[in-house]
């Protein structure tokens, strides 16, 4: 039996060949043996993987209490131990507990991550007597999410029109930040386009050149080979 | 017992590294270490529990491969096992990890798997040719055990019978080292990518040609097997290049040979002794055919794998190694050292290894029980294909291993080899079967 196409003899009972991927037909042969032994994997070494987190785990949970019983004693009140405490599970939540699982989900930790922090400037918020959360950090952070989100799709995505979206994720990404400074514009009355303008004519001109240069193909090969390859 | 092997205050045999190995613990990691398989593939069914009699009696014959790897304040040590390591059955795909944990154990594992046994090594304590010395021998006792014969020696098998030579168990780049050490300086080669399979999974497809079929094309061209079949790895390699690198940025594509060095200094250690030649073209002077390339490769290692030259290199090596500074350096601060100095004069200078044991012979009594021999290198630590060669019984096998999915690299070298008028029967252990 050949591959019609790579013209190597194949062994009999292949489905499709190995260097080319052709389909192979196989009117009633007898498939052969594998060579290898198709369902035994090398058991992964998780214990000292379990041993490391839970160390960590013990590690910064005893840093969080000894930053209570310390400000507990001295002041007799949680004062600024609460960030201290809160800090540490941020750090865990984003740094350690993903490693307890076996695999790292994305659409998962991404958005846990994103509300651990929301949650942890909610604290400081309140703790230094700030009005800056809802006009400010909740609608910066929750854009953040947004864009690293599309940002995520954009590295997983390889189908067509990559260099397109990449392009309208740079102009998106440009005005995003003139919606930073319109949001610091709002909450603390720093004067407008200040900076982002800038930013955003850098970012959006970037962005443009892609979007226009998907459209030609010779500059979208020539892209495409140099950047994305 | 040979003198190149010590004992401490607790009797426990050691060695040193040998000079090439000592690169190898520096520049592992949790992913990758530097490992390759030799196997054999009798006629008949394995049985675990005489296969691991027969490592068993080979521990004393193999002192320096029955080892592990001992980390001290200033440098690696090899320490015999207490036991020989357990058979085991084989995975899916060879040369998984063999993580650090394991290396502090045994520096090598042997597997069965239906009728082949398979031996996979740390390349800290042997290379190709030392790994084909121990899994013929260790073929060669499971058959003397199963079939209760005895091999007489001097057959070019090693049996459980003789005594290691201190020769055996040398470290000879130290002593065939020159005076004289030659500049590492070369250009960067052109670099092979593809989308890196992150399940870890060795992807293997085994191309078996008809020996006399490649000698045939070899020497119509006027080369050896090697370097034929390293000029249209290159020819394969510039034409990838081409579609995936605009011109101006194209680099010289070279393969990475290892050459053994017993051959040229006389010397028979069943350590390390080997030493790699960057061997290509540069495509940016002129479009070479496989004809040019086979001229150019005999060119070159003419130039190169010649004693004098070979002695200039190896001092390159062992010269450092007996700097003061560096002798009293910490161990961490040697292993930072040694992976710069590989990551920017190491790997990068090549695009693919191609290593060739040559042919494989067994005494005529074992011929019969022996159908076949297979040697894999493993992924470099950043090349993502690599290819290995041995001959045995009329047919030569080439195993080229990737952890990448796409096939281009083996797809066009076989393909060419068809082109040429090579019949190419094709193996793979990805599980795309009938049934």
């Amino acid at each position: 039996m050949y591959c019609v196409k790579c013209g190597v003899k194949l062994e009999s009972g292949v489905v499709r060949c190995p260097l080319c991927a052709t389909p192979v037909w196989n009117p009633g042969g007898e498939a052969s043996e594998g060579h290898y032994n198709a369902g035994l994997y090398p058991e992964k070494n998780r214990a000292a993987r379990y041993f490391g987190l839970a160390l960590a785990t013990a590690l910064m949970a005893a840093a969080a209490l000894a930053c209570l019983v310390i400000c507990l004693n001295l002041y007799e009140r949680v004062y600024w131990s609460g960030l201290a405490m809160l800090g540490t599970a941020l750090l865990y939540i984003v740094a350690v507990l993903p490693f307890w699982f076996p695999k790292y989900c994305l659409w998962v930790f991404v958005p846990l991550d994103f509300a651990a922090i929301e949650g942890f400037l909610v604290y400081v918020n309140a703790y230094v007597h700030g009005r800056w959360f809802l006009s400010f950090a909740f609608p910066v952070t929750g854009l953040v999410f947004l864009l690293t989100l599309g940002g995520i799709g954009l590295v997983i995505y390889r189908g067509k029109g990559r260099l397109r979206m990449i392009g309208i994720y740079l102009m998106v990404f440009g005005g995003f930040t003139m919606l930073i400074e319109m949001f610091e514009h709002i909450t603390f009355g720093t004067p407008m386009f200040l900076w982002s303008l800038y930013t955003a004519g850098v970012y959006g001109l970037l962005g443009l050149f892609l979007f226009v240069a998907s459209f030609i193909p010779s500059v979208h090969n020539d892209l495409r080979r140099r950047f994305m390859h | 017992m040979a003198g190149n092997i010590k004992e401490d205050k607790k009797l426990r045999k050691w060695m040193r590294l040998d000079n090439a190995a000592l690169i190898f613990p520096a520049i592992r990691s949790f992913r990758w270490v530097n490992t390759f398989r030799v196997s054999v593939q009798l006629s008949q069914e394995i049985d675990p529990v005489v296969l691991q009699k027969a490592v068993d009696e080979l521990m004393g014959r193999f002192p320096t491969i029955y080892v592990r790897l001992g980390t001290g304040l200033f440098w690696y040590t090899l320490v015999e096992v207490k036991r020989p390591p357990r058979v085991r059955e084989d995975y899916a795909y060879p040369l998984t990890h063999m993580g650090t944990r394991e290396q502090r154990t045994c520096c090598f594992r042997v597997f069965y798997y239906k009728r082949r046994i398979a031996a996979e090594f740390f390349h800290v304590i042997t290379d190709g040719t030392g790994g084909m010395a121990f899994i013929k021998a260790l073929a060669a006792r499971y058959l003397e055990l199963v079939d209760s014969f005895e091999l007489a020696s001097g057959k070019g098998v090693l049996t459980v019978r003789e005594k290691p030579s201190a020769e055996e168990t040398e470290d000879a780049f130290v002593k065939c080292s020159g005076k004289y050490a030659m500049p590492r300086r070369e250009e960067t080669a052109y670099r092979l990518s593809g989308t890196y399979d992150a399940t870890g999974f060795r992807h293997l497809i085994t191309g078996i040609l008809p020996t006399d079929r490649l000698l045939q094309e070899a020497h119509r061209l006027g080369t050896t097997v090697n370097g034929f079949l390293c000029a249209v790895m290159t020819r394969c390699i510039m034409d990838m290049q081409a579609v995936r690198v605009p011109e101006r940025r194209r680099r010289p594509v070279k393969i990475t040979v290892p050459v053994n060095l017993r051959r040229l200094f006389s010397v028979y250690t069943l350590r390390n002794f080997a030493l790699v030649l960057n061997i290509g073209v540069d495509p940016r002077l002129k479009d070479y055919t496989v004809e040019e390339i086979c001229r150019e490769y005999d060119r070159q290692t003419a130039l190169e794998a010649v004693p004098e030259k070979m002695a200039a290199r190896i001092a390159a090596n062992v010269l450092p190694a007996k700097n003061k500074l560096m002798r009293l350096a910490p161990l961490i601060l040697k292993n930072i050292v040694m992976r710069t100095v590989y990551r920017n004069v190491g790997e990068n200078k090549g695009c693919i290894n191609i290593s060739n044991l040559g042919r494989v012979d067994m005494p005529e009594e074992l011929m019969p029980f022996v159908e076949r021999f297979d040697f894999i290198i493993g992924v470099q630590y950043t090349y993502p294909n690599n290819c290995s060669v041995l001959s045995y019984g009329g047919n030569t096998y080439i195993n080229m291993i990737r952890n990448i999915r796409e096939t281009e690299l083996e797809r066009r070298f076989f393909s060419m080899l068809v082109e040429m008028g090579i019949p190419v029967s094709i193996e793979s252990n990805d599980t795309d079967r009938q049934g």
